[in-house]
């Protein structure tokens, strides 16, 4: 039986060969979407895959990943390592430690593979490729946009368009609701999750008029902003409205392409959040393609960062990758030297003269070197 | 994958559908002719608007369907939804239709025998295993879930497992199978659902659609 599988090349559940031309398709993606945050001063860094779970898992960003993270036991140091699910917490130990002496706001950008123990409800996928950057140790509006602004720079790159941003205060609903008892808490959290006013309407809390205005206000960016800054808040709460509208304000102003929405009660998926976050949604994409926010470090370090699930966003960017292959049926260097300058692909064929044409039609070359010349392949 | 003015509404086959269409129609949206007609086999329908399209599918699926952007819109039970429990899907509007319970039952003479506060682990038939091995994890217990789709009321006569968890109406099926109700989970009715993507990216669309469900509810 095991003989058989393997034979067969089966893979656990969610783990699976990328063959061409997704591995290429991936690889360019990456460095495209990179290269947007590097032009603008981004440092690229690479933390390890595994590390020691205390690290990883204890404090900052990492605590809320304990359940979705593999662990192994080091037989050098006998002591538990973590296998990286998210990378945001790796950055966040990078800033606090080793580069710690730099000047802030730091800027940081990174891509690598992460291990989950589950796949999300959309994709079973188990490992993921996670690209991302980090701007640590200044909150401000303009930081805050600066991040939103060149996540959705970086998938205009790719062509991915249009997109939305949903702004979000994940940190908000805990507050409105910090003094009612936990179990009326859950149920208050559901209506809000479903976007059931009605019951929210019945329920009768306090604060429950307060949330239900923020329900309202949930919306495209003009119905939004309009209740939005017409709400009666304490102090707390309307510091947080105007940073949000102000962050909203910076995006329109420096990005006229992009659709913005408000949605402030949102929490959905900001575990470790402790200030304005967002979600990037695109028409031609399932669910969430990029989402980020502000958070702590783990030195307490005030950072904001984005994520791009990258393995939504394949599919689509085939044009990234042109196979202007030449078929040269004699291995000849100098030859396919002169051919790849012409900005053309070469690939060596059997050094036979037999069949030239199906063998390069066989390994999909659309054209062939024949005569001292590049020919088009007739189909 | 998905046309910008266009959306799509899922609605589900067999009890609940006849209670949606009222609301639907009073929401200004009604199936084209060949909808009612039972012979006609298509799934996909048009509607007297241009840019809606709705479709037929079992209940169970509805929110399948709705999250994997399918459809953008549906009229589903809370049974599904919670036991699905999918975070890209909005339920704004419980539309106090097609309301039932979902229970615990038991055979009754089983019942008066045993004592469920020394079990660890427990065997239930049921089409909701997520939502029971949520019900029972809360009292302590593992449930181990047998999941069939019909006829549940058959399997702790037969032997099968000791509780089920099923949708109860009036509980006549119950009793006619010499089983009783231990608890109730929660109560159930038939919701407006939407897609959370296409909420958020296409708002102008579909809101107005989901204002006038709200209304037909609220008045």
């Amino acid at each position: 039986m095991t003989d058989f599988i393997s034979q067969k090349g089966l893979l656990p559940a969610g783990l699976s060969d990328v063959l061409y031309p997704g591995a290429e398709i991936q690889a360019k993606t990456i460095e495209k979407l990179l290269d947007v945050f590097s032009s603008y001063g981004y440092l690229r860094v690479k933390p390890p895959l595994v590390e020691y779970e205390d690290n990883l898992l204890l404090e900052g960003p990492g605590s809320l990943l304990k359940d979705s993270t593999f662990r192994i036991m080091d037989p050098l140091s006998q002591k538990m390592m973590a296998l990286r699910s998210d990378m945001t917490a790796q950055i966040s130990r990078i800033s606090s430690t080793r580069m710690s002496h730099l000047p802030r706001p730091l800027r940081l950008s990174y891509s690598g593979d992460v291990l989950r123990v589950k796949g999300d409800s959309f994709n079973m996928d188990r490992q993921k490729t996670q690209v991302g950057a980090e701007l640590i140790g200044v909150q401000s509006e303009i930081i805050d946009a600066e991040i939103i602004l060149l996540c959705v720079k970086s998938l205009f790159s790719i062509g991915v368009s249009p997109i939305t941003i949903d702004l979000n205060l994940p940190f908000l609903r805990e507050y409105l609701l910090k003094e009612i008892s936990i179990s009326f808490r859950d149920e208050i959290n559901e209506a809000i999750d479903r976007k059931d006013q009605n019951l929210i309407k019945k329920l009768k809390f306090k604060n429950s008029d307060l949330i239900l205005d923020f329900m309202k206000a949930s919306g495209d960016y003009n119905h939004s902003i309009k209740i939005l800054s017409r709400l009666k808040l304490d102090n707390f709460a309307a510091d947080a409205r105007d940073y949000l509208l102000n962050v909203g304000k910076i995006i329109k102003e420096n990005n006229s392409l992009v659709n913005i929405s408000i949605d402030p009660l949102e929490n959905r998926g900001f575990k470790y959040h402790t200030g304005l976050s967002f979600t990037l949604f695109s028409q031609n994409y399932r669910g969430e393609i990029a989402k980020g926010g502000r958070y702590q470090t783990i030195s307490k370090e005030t950072a904001t960062g984005c994520t791009i699930y990258t393995e939504k966003l394949y599919n689509t960017s085939n044009d990234l990758i042109d196979r202007n292959l030449v078929y040269v049926p004699f291995f000849n260097i100098k030859i396919a030297e002169k051919i790849i300058k012409k900005g053309y692909k070469v690939i060596f064929g059997k050094n036979s003269n037999n069949n030239m044409e199906l063998d390069a039609r066989e390994i999909g070359c659309s054209y062939i070197w024949n005569n001292e010349a590049i020919e088009k392949i007739k189909n | 994958m998905v046309n910008n003015s266009n959306f799509t509404i899922a609605l589900p086959k067999g009890r609940i559908l006849d209670q949606v269409l009222p609301i639907l129609s009073k929401a200004g949206i009604e199936p084209e002719a060949s909808f009612f007609d039972v012979k006609d086999r298509r799934l996909r329908f048009k509607s007297n608007i241009s840019n809606i399209d709705l479709i037929r599918v079992r209940s169970f699926d509805v929110v399948t369907f709705l999250a994997y952007g399918a459809a953008q819109m549906a009229f589903v039970g809370s049974d599904v939804l919670t036991e699905f429990n999918h975070s890209e899907v909005y339920s704004p509007y419980d539309l106090d239709v097609g309301k039932c319970r979902m229970v615990v039952a038991a055979q009754k003479e089983v019942l008066m025998k045993e004592d469920p506060r020394t079990w660890s682990h427990v065997r239930v038939a049921t089409k909701y295993p997520n939502m029971t091995r949520k019900y029972f994890e809360s009292r302590g217990v593992h449930a181990e879930c047998i999941k069939l789709n019909g006829a549940m009321e058959l399997a702790p006569s037969m032997g099968l497992c000791k509780r089920i968890v099923d949708l109860v109406e009036t509980g006549s099926t119950l009793i006619a199978n010499g089983l009783v109700e231990v608890e109730e989970i929660c109560k159930v009715s038939t919701r407006l659902a939407v897609n959370r993507s296409f909420l958020k990216t296409s708002s102008s669309l579909i809101q107005p659609w989901i204002d006038k469900v709200g209304k037909v509810i609220n008045d």
